[in-house]
């Protein structure tokens, strides 16, 4: 593509964007006959609309500035990066390194502040994946509306030609790496309470692997062990689980009683309470998660 | 062991989002609405036993949603006022889903129906959430999940207009995001704590002592901003219509009436227990919110009156009717706050009757939005004739309905004098009278009788709205005369929960 090709493609996703194709609405008054004096120049609306835009961005290059002097100017007037005497370094961290470990019975800490301290929030965080994914579900999933002969004729080639073109090379180094993401994958989620990983992380790897043997090995083959169905039941039943575990742990902290899990020796497997089960939840949950993107923006379905 | 009513904001807020995410697994629309509504009545029922225990006694107070309480772990409040304000946000999203139901199932594709129900579900389990917090970082969590599922709630009617209304809308709605994430990240950065009681100590004793000027002065200005740009304050509206008006009739409803809303309590949340009403004032926050709510009654209604399509007359009303909140926020002082509060809730009544009627009313006109078409409309769909000229009333400001209440509120609280009581009055006078200029000449275009002879239009069948959007219909209309009748009591409890924040 040559440059002036380039800017005009960009021009024409901006003007898209900008609702310029659509925003015609049905006549609203018929325009004003111009007086002949002031018709030097007629003033279409097109041109009113260039100069506007002009200003517009105009405006906007100077907002940005402004805002980039102003943050610039934030950051460097505050506390300096790593210094003990900053207010961050107050009694909340100081709990949460002195007592986490008794607390939450978590060698990690940051997974102690995570799924104990605040594991409401990171409830919060892992309902906005399940919901992007819904979402996601909802503009690309393949119906006829969305979807032409043409668009599926083009995917069966596909899988067609994925079936018959066996590279040996790609399929043999997948078929070695995958036990291997597999393995790291259950561990950084088995072991997130211990050391530097957790639900999040560990889920990413495992659907990463995943991916990996859908493109090697087409989504047909995945569908084997992972369709649909299987997809919505992991979904909810993690997050599921999470939410009653939340649950009960909120009711029996608010309470003062003692929580249902117990904290078990820090630094064993069997440890960190409630930390232990959400890092798994979490961890199939993301990993469903970010398959199903790779399925629906490649395919439209898992 | 604490009493039991302690416990319905964190169990609304949960089982809000547990419905949703179990009706990911429900077959059909249908089945999704009705565990939507089985639950919401029951959030509804909590709530209702919350504000029972609470009003009288006038209790505010906070909840550790975890093993530790602040400064350590998530926390959340709740008083009169916050539990008000959820009982509203229910009562109207129950309303809106029951009153635009035809329309969902028409607009959404048959298998994709359930997903439109886990969006609403979770866009209210987020402002219960923005409601009932007490730590800033919740608030932002909350924040995202309601800023994802409002644009979904716009996409969801797959149309090309649709799409483009919701890319505008997110990236609007993220810039707003974004600068309250930056703002809170440097609040973090200078007081180090996330809860607001504690943000809000730290705060008193660093803007006494005069450290971090430029810090503070920023973290206010990408709050108040963030927030209004997300509530579509008047320079930062231009998102709106177009969202508003594409989508179907129950988004439109529920966008305008709760969404916008969510952001404005997050602000009095941000105002009153981050920052505390003193301080906040000082940096002259409030004059500029005063200006721009002024700005927005009237330039509002001005783009109001130039539109001929009536979803988008109704959806920039809404963004003069959002400058009588910042406002009442901009004057200050509790009885113009309690003004703003007020008029949240009647808003909230208000904006979805008329998006309900304005729908059903296109519906006998053939689906057409022109002003033209609508021409004796009333007369083919009598209920939906009446509710939209209750809301335009109360629009205005007749007496007897919500829309009065606050514009008397609002001058009440402005005669405190000086160059904001001026300010406040004209915009009030203008904007009341900008809004008689296009509220009525609609009422009086659907409740002109056609002529057949001349008239283009087919001959349309009469309609009348369906037993779920009539009821719909008729209950937001007795809520707009409620609010407007009983002001004092309502007003009184909300102030009273106002100056427990």
């Amino acid at each position: 593509m040559k440059k002036g090709e380039i800017r005009s493609a960009f021009h024409a996703f901006a003007a898209w964007v900008d609702g310029e194709e659509w925003c015609e609405r049905p006549s609203e008054a018929a325009p004003a006959p111009q007086p002949e004096a002031k018709a030097k120049r007629p003033v279409n609306r097109l041109d009113r609309y260039r100069v506007y835009r002009r200003f517009t961005q105009l405006v906007g290059a100077l907002f940005c500035l402004t805002l980039f002097v102003l943050l610039l100017g934030t950051v460097v007037s505050l506390p300096p990066f790593g210094d003990p005497a900053n207010p961050a370094n107050n009694e909340v961290s100081r709990r949460y390194i002195e007592q986490g470990l008794e607390e939450t019975g978590a060698a990690n800490l940051v997974a102690g502040m995570i799924l104990s301290y605040r594991a409401f929030d990171t409830f919060g965080e892992s309902s906005v994946l399940f919901l992007a994914a819904t979402c996601v579900t909802m503009l690309l999933r393949r119906d006829e509306h969305n979807t032409t002969s043409g668009d599926l004729e083009e995917m069966a080639q596909e899988d067609l030609t994925s079936r018959r073109d066996r590279d040996i090379i790609l399929r043999t180094a997948v078929l070695l790496l995958l036990p291997m993401s597999a393995v790291v994958g259950v561990y950084v989620m088995l072991f997130g309470h211990i050391s530097p990983g957790g639900g999040f992380s560990g889920g990413s790897i495992l659907g990463g692997g995943m991916i990996l043997y859908a493109q090697t090995f087409g989504s047909g083959n995945v569908r084997r062990f992972f369709n649909e169905h299987m997809y919505h039941m992991i979904k909810v039943v993690c997050l599921m689980g999470y939410g009653l575990l939340l649950a009960d742990f909120v009711y029996t902290g608010v309470n003062g009683l003692p929580g249902h899990v117990p904290l078990g020796t820090p630094g064993h497997i069997l440890s960190g309470g409630i930390i232990l089960p959400i890092d798994l939840l979490v961890g199939f949950e993301v990993t469903c998660t970010i398959y199903a993107f790779y399925a629906l923006f490649s395919k439209g379905e898992l | 062991m604490v009493p039991l009513y302690y416990h319905v904001p964190f169990l609304s807020i949960v089982l809000l989002m547990m419905t949703g995410i179990l009706t990911s697994l429900l077959p059909s629309g249908k089945a999704a609405m009705a565990f939507h509504f089985v639950t919401v009545s029951a959030v509804f029922a909590g709530n209702v036993y919350l504000l029972w225990n609470i009003a009288p006694a006038n209790l505010r107070f906070t909840y550790a949603a975890g093993i530790l309480p602040h400064p350590w772990g998530n926390e959340l409040a709740a008083g009169p006022l916050e539990a008000a304000l959820a009982l509203t946000f229910l009562a109207v999203m129950m309303l809106c889903v029951l009153g635009g139901s035809k329309g969902i199932f028409e607009d959404v594709g048959a298998d994709k129906q359930n997903l439109y129900f886990i969006m609403c579900d979770l866009l209210l389990a987020s402002l219960l959430a923005m409601v009932y917090t007490n730590d800033a970082f919740t608030a932002y969590v909350f924040i995202e999940i309601n800023t994802i599922s409002a644009c979904a709630l716009v996409m969801a009617k797959d149309a090309g207009e649709t799409l483009v209304a919701t890319i505008r809308y997110l990236m609007m709605s993220l810039l707003g995001s974004g600068m309250f994430l930056m703002g809170l990240t440097f609040t973090y950065h200078i007081t180090g704590h996330l809860l607001l009681i504690n943000i809000h100590e730290q705060l008193g004793q660093i803007i006494a002592s005069g450290a971090y000027r430029l810090p503070v002065t920023v973290i206010l200005g990408l709050m108040t901003m963030g927030l209004c740009l997300k509530s579509a304050l008047f320079p930062f509206h231009t998102w709106l219509p177009d969202a508003h008006a594409s989508a179907t009739t129950a988004s439109s409803a529920i966008l305008s009436g709760l969404v916008l809303k969510g952001y404005i309590v997050l602000l009095i949340k941000v105002i009153f227990c981050m920052f505390g009403e003193e301080s906040y004032r000082a940096l002259h926050a409030g004059d500029i919110l005063l200006v721009l709510g002024g700005a927005a009654m009237i330039a509002g209604s001005v783009m109001a009156i130039k539109e001929n399509h009536i979803k988008r007359m109704i959806a920039y009303s809404s963004v003069a009717q959002i400058g009588y909140i910042y406002l009442g926020l901009g004057l200050g002082g509790t009885a113009a706050v309690t003004a703003a509060v007020y008029q949240i809730m009647v808003h909230a009544f208000a904006k979805p009757l008329l998006f309900l009627c304005a729908g059903e009313l296109a519906e006998v006109s053939g689906h057409r939005k022109q002003m033209y078409y609508l021409r004796g409309a009333a007369h083919r769909a009598r209920l939906a004739g009446i509710g939209f000229t209750l809301g335009a009333l109360s629009m205005i400001g007749l007496p007897l309905l919500g829309g009065f209440a606050v514009k008397f509120f609002l001058a009440d609280a402005a005669l405190a004098g000086g160059w904001r009581m001026w300010a406040a009055l004209g915009a009030l006078a203008v904007s009341s009278v900008l809004n008689a200029l296009y509220y009525l000449p609609a009422v009086v275009q659907i409740w002109t009788v056609m002529d057949h002879g001349e008239d283009d239009l087919p001959k349309l069948p009469r309609a009348y709205p369906g037993d779920a959007a009539g009821f719909a219909i008729l209950a937001l209309m007795v809520c707009c005369v409620l609010l407007g009748v009983c002001c004092a009591p309502v007003a009184s409890l909300l102030s009273a929960g106002l100056k427990l924040l």
